[in-house]
């Protein structure tokens, strides 16, 4: 199986050139159940990314282009009368489908916002009362813009929360980008791209990733790194449970995929960074990210023995 | 433990405030002790900080600007003082730097710097005061760094509080009080410090009364007297230091010609008063003994004149003991030389009382009579006593003596010696102190600098040298009340009330001979421990056939061992390791020894991976060790642990680093 995984993870590479650590990283987040956060520039391949993972996989894609009109019911579906069945029927909104890409999230209002993130939260939508499953795997993928850019509502930091993984590609080396101009527009060939797994397999290396050893030195570890976090008197606070048990399921992911039965700390500090620094928000005085403050906690506390 | 790689810490505004309110703490008493430019330079730098911070605006300054303030400063105490050496030059120099220090702190390193040299600070300003009231402000001040320290280190700058601050300083006290005891000291301090103060009013080697037109009390203590058996009636109190017999008609010295008079050893009449003197730094060689000295401490020789001194100036606090018998006869038989010395004024000037000396000797024609008279004419005549004279330039003594009759001691012990000289009595003046304030609570005299005095000795057949004290004779009424009544100084000298005894003195009084009692035992203990004290300590410490080289000897070892056991308390209070761990931890310090250290953020695998890829030749060795260590340590797979565990260990040991 990891196989197949390590064919999936060269195939993106070759829509997605010169991003292997981020292609990694999208995968392990992707292993670990979790939701994936692409926060980056327009134009610089997210968008490819997201496509190129659900085709893959071989996961049912639907694609949801977050404006500041969009509103609740666009993305969960809404209920319509039938004048021959002469009732309402639910018409499923995109949501239920295996992948989503939710294409600048922070364009669209809070309140559409918020129905798309307890969809991820719950994997099930609650709408006119009824409350409906959503298919397995469940995936969301968000891009976002930085969000200085205008016409933006940030995520706070509870939504932002939900998220296992933030990643930002950044601009390709120039060698890779001359390459990129040469071959052309990648991604219709993303959008060709076969499928190399069933989801059937997909879910069954998600349950074979959770199955994966973690020690309680490992814990310990995360355990440290999570009180440093609360400590650091450049934060306005420190991580929360759900961040501790949200590295440990992406370190046993990053394990999976190094073909290992246990976790170690490399695998935490791996993951550490893109799992951590989006729900670490520094005090306004400081000048560090989140991501900096991530890296220096990350140099602050010992590996156990 | 530090959340942020120092490089990275930025100094926050807050800490930057409290950086310079421990700066002006540490320099406060530094400032007052310097001259005022430079104590306006050094409070610069903190207060612009504060200041601007207040404003809401950033103290930095910029690089040039910085380096031109510096050389400027320095510049400034070079022209001051001419050099950089010394105290007070160099004191300036360090205390202008040091709070300069604080506009180009950027870094996280430079507060921490700024924190440690605040104690090296502090230490400073025992070069200027020695008191033990400065040692509560230092404690304080002490205090207050440690506690900024603890803040600027904080994960959680909530959690510092004073308390557990104070409660290190008082865990630091018994090691502090131990090193201080038992550290081998030097004979004398590693460096001399010249001091820039001279000594103020109090004895001098010249008494010129013509000159002085206001004489001020310094209420400094010039030495403590301790009597070892009984004391003296405090009219006896008369502290000898010099004697002057030279009169050139302005100033009166001490005569060369004295030196080469032999002392004569008289029988002593009434009881010998031993007693214990702590002098405090004089600059000057001679010393004080009650009048009459009959034997003088060791190293010290005593004059035909009744004064000793010191084989060297007094640079320092010392203490001595000597013993005295009040009424004893000098030079019972005058020497020629001396008769010569003690008659001799110079030829002109002063004519008049010269000749009004003659006329009425020439009523008695005997010594006594005479020398009643004079005291009876001071305490009848309209003389004053006060510390404010006129200014008396030519023929002193006439000027006193029929005209301005305003004078203290030197006047009336000058112009009372010039009376008798001048009808051929052989007199002299005779300087030191008179009087002291008694401590109940210590059982010793305190004698400040207020009490200097002068007084008289006139030659007189069969009796030798006899005291008189003209200036006692000025009759109360006429002392300046401001006098007695404010300063109430020289109670002794102008009425016999006898010292009160403690219970009926005021309240405020108590308290002062109290604190002077707690100031001599922080003497006594503290300023002049040295190295004869630190022997005499350990002498009655140790047993008799120890050597004093044995016994510092096991002090060093006693002071080795005693760090050994806090590093080895530090090193086990880290969480205890268990086998595999402590296996891993062999290989890493066998690494490290091969230049590879591994950084305590880097996990196994990456340092092994680290360390082979600059060692290739290393992979097959490492690898197999690496892998069996993570699944010990990291997978929950027991099975055959225990072996598998002896394995590590043995590969481990037997793990081949060749290069």
């Amino acid at each position: 199986m990891l196989n197949k995984i390590e064919a999936v993870s060269e195939r993106l590479n070759q829509i997605i050139l010169g991003k292997q650590e981020q292609v990694e990283l999208a995968i392990i987040c992707l292993l670990a159940k979790g939701h994936l956060l692409i926060e980056d520039l327009p134009g610089m391949g997210k968008t490819t990314l997201a496509h190129g993972l659900s085709r893959v996989f071989g996961l049912d894609f639907q694609r949801i282009q977050f404006t500041s009109d969009l509103l609740p019911a666009d993305i969960t579906g809404t209920s319509i009368y039938d004048k021959q069945q002469q009732s309402f029927v639910f018409h499923k909104g995109p949501i239920f489908s295996q992948v989503i890409l939710a294409d600048e999230i922070n364009r669209a209002t809070p309140k559409t916002q918020s129905a798309l993130l307890e969809a991820m939260e719950e994997r099930q939508v609650t709408v006119e009362g009824e409350t409906r499953e959503l298919p397995l795997p469940f995936f969301v993928i968000a891009t976002q813009n930085p969000s200085h850019q205008v016409g933006t509502y940030p995520l706070p930091e509870s939504q932002l929360d939900r998220f296992l993984i933030r990643l930002s590609l950044g601009y390709p080396h120039p060698d890779v980008e001359k390459q990129l101009l040469l071959g052309g527009e990648r991604r219709p060939v993303a959008n060709v791209l076969d499928a190399l797994l069933q989801p059937e397999q997909l879910v069954e290396v998600q349950q074979e990733v959770s199955k994966v050893n973690v020690s309680e030195t490992l814990v310990n570890y995360v355990l440290q790194l999570v009180l440093e976090t609360r400590k650091t008197p450049e934060l306005n606070h420190g991580l929360s449970p759900r961040a501790g048990l949200a590295l440990i399921q992406a370190g046993k992911a990053s394990a999976w995929l190094s073909n290992r039965e246990f976790a170690i700390p490399e695998d935490i500090q791996k993951v550490f960074v893109a799992a951590v620094g989006h729900r670490l928000q520094p005090h306004s005085q400081s000048q560090l990210s989140g991501e900096q403050v991530a890296e220096a906690v990350l140099q602050s506390v010992a590996v156990p023995m | 433990m530090l959340i942020l790689p120092e490089s990275q810490r930025q100094v926050q505004s807050l800490l930057r405030i409290r950086l310079a309110i421990v700066q002006i703490c540490v320099l406060l008493p530094i400032i007052f002790s310097l001259p005022l430019q430079f104590g306006v330079i050094i409070a610069f730098a903190p207060l612009w900080t504060i200041v601007r911070i207040h404003l809401k605006q950033s103290p930095m300054l910029g690089r040039w600007l910085l380096v031109a303030i510096t050389v400027i400063s320095a510049a400034a105490v070079w022209f001051h003082f001419g050099t950089f050496r010394g105290r007070d030059a160099g004191v300036s120099l360090v205390a202008v730097m040091y709070s300069l220090k604080i506009l180009e702190c950027r870094h996280y390193r430079d507060v921490n710097l700024l924190l440690t040299l605040a104690f090296f600070m502090l230490a400073m300003n025992f070069l200027f005061t020695q008191e033990i009231w400065a040692v509560f402000y230092l404690l304080a001040a002490l205090l207050l760094i440690t506690h900024t320290l603890m803040y600027a280190n904080a994960n959680d700058v909530s959690k510092v509080e004073v308390k557990k601050g104070a409660k290190i300083l008082l865990y630091s006290i018994p090691v502090m009080m131990f090193f201080f005891v038992f550290f081998p000291r030097l004979s004398g301090p590693l460096w001399h410090i010249p001091s820039s103060q001279s000594a103020g009013t109090g004895v001098s080697d010249s008494m010129t009364p013509g000159d002085i037109g206001a004489l001020h009390l310094i209420d400094e203590v010039a030495f403590r007297v301790k009597f070892l058996d009984a004391s003296p009636e405090p009219g006896d109190l008369y502290w000898r230091a010099l004697v002057f017999e030279n009169y050139d008609g302005l100033s009166w010295t001490q005569d060369r010609r004295r030196n080469d008079i032999p002392l004569a050893r008289q029988e002593a009449e009434g009881d010998v008063l031993r007693y214990e003197i702590t002098l405090e730094a004089t600059k000057q060689r001679w010393l004080y003994g009650l009048d009459l000295p009959v034997s003088t401490p060791p190293g010290t020789r005593l004059k035909s004149d009744g004064t000793f001194s010191a084989a060297r100036r007094v640079e320092k606090r010392i203490r001595y003991r000597g013993s005295s018998v009040t009424r004893m006869p000098l030079e019972v038989e005058l020497p020629p030389l001396s008769r010569t010395i003690n008659t001799e004024l110079p030829s002109s000037g002063n004519d008049e009382a010269k000749q009004w000396a003659r006329e009425t000797y020439a009523q008695f024609n005997d010594t006594t009579n005479y020398v009643n008279y004079l005291l009876r004419f001071i305490y009848e005549q309209p003389f004053f006593y006060t510390l404010t004279p006129p200014i008396l330039k030519e023929d002193m003594v006439d000027n006193f003596w029929f005209g301005t009759r305003r004078g203290f001691c030197e006047h009336y012990a000058s112009s009372f010696v010039y009376m008798l000289r001048a009808v051929g009595i052989p007199a002299r003046v005779v300087v030191g102190y008179h009087g002291g304030d008694y401590n109940a609570l210590g059982d010793y005299w305190i004698i400040t600098q207020a009490e200097a005095h002068a007084w008289a000795e006139y030659w007189m057949e069969g009796k030798g040298w006899v005291r008189v004290d003209p200036t006692a004779a000025i009759a109360p009424h006429r002392v300046e009340q401001q006098l007695l009544n404010q300063v109430g100084l020289r109670n002794f000298l102008f009425d016999d009330l006898p010292v009160a005894d403690f219970m009926a003195e005021s309240g405020l009084n108590i308290a002062q001979l109290w604190l002077d009692n707690v100031n001599r035992a922080w003497q006594d203990w503290v300023i002049d421990f040295n190295q004869s004290k630190q022997f005499d300590l350990f002498n009655q410490l140790k047993p008799d056939s120890w050597g004093l080289g044995r016994l510092f000897g096991i002090s060093v070892v006693g002071i080795l061992l005693f760090l050994a056991v806090i590093a080895w308390r530090m090193s086990r209070s880290r969480e205890s390791l268990d086998h595999v761990a402590r296996s891993y931890l062999i290989l890493t310090r066998r690494l490290a020894k091969k230049g590879f250290e591994k950084h305590h953020y880097e996990g196994p695998q990456d340092f092994v991976h680290r360390v082979i890829r600059e060692k290739p030749q290393w992979s097959g060795e490492l690898n197999p060790i690496l892998r069996l260590y993570l699944k010990l340590k990291f997978s929950n797979d027991s099975a055959q642990f225990a072996k598998k565990h002896k394995q590590l260990r043995t590969m481990v040991k037997r793990v081949r680093l060749v290069t």
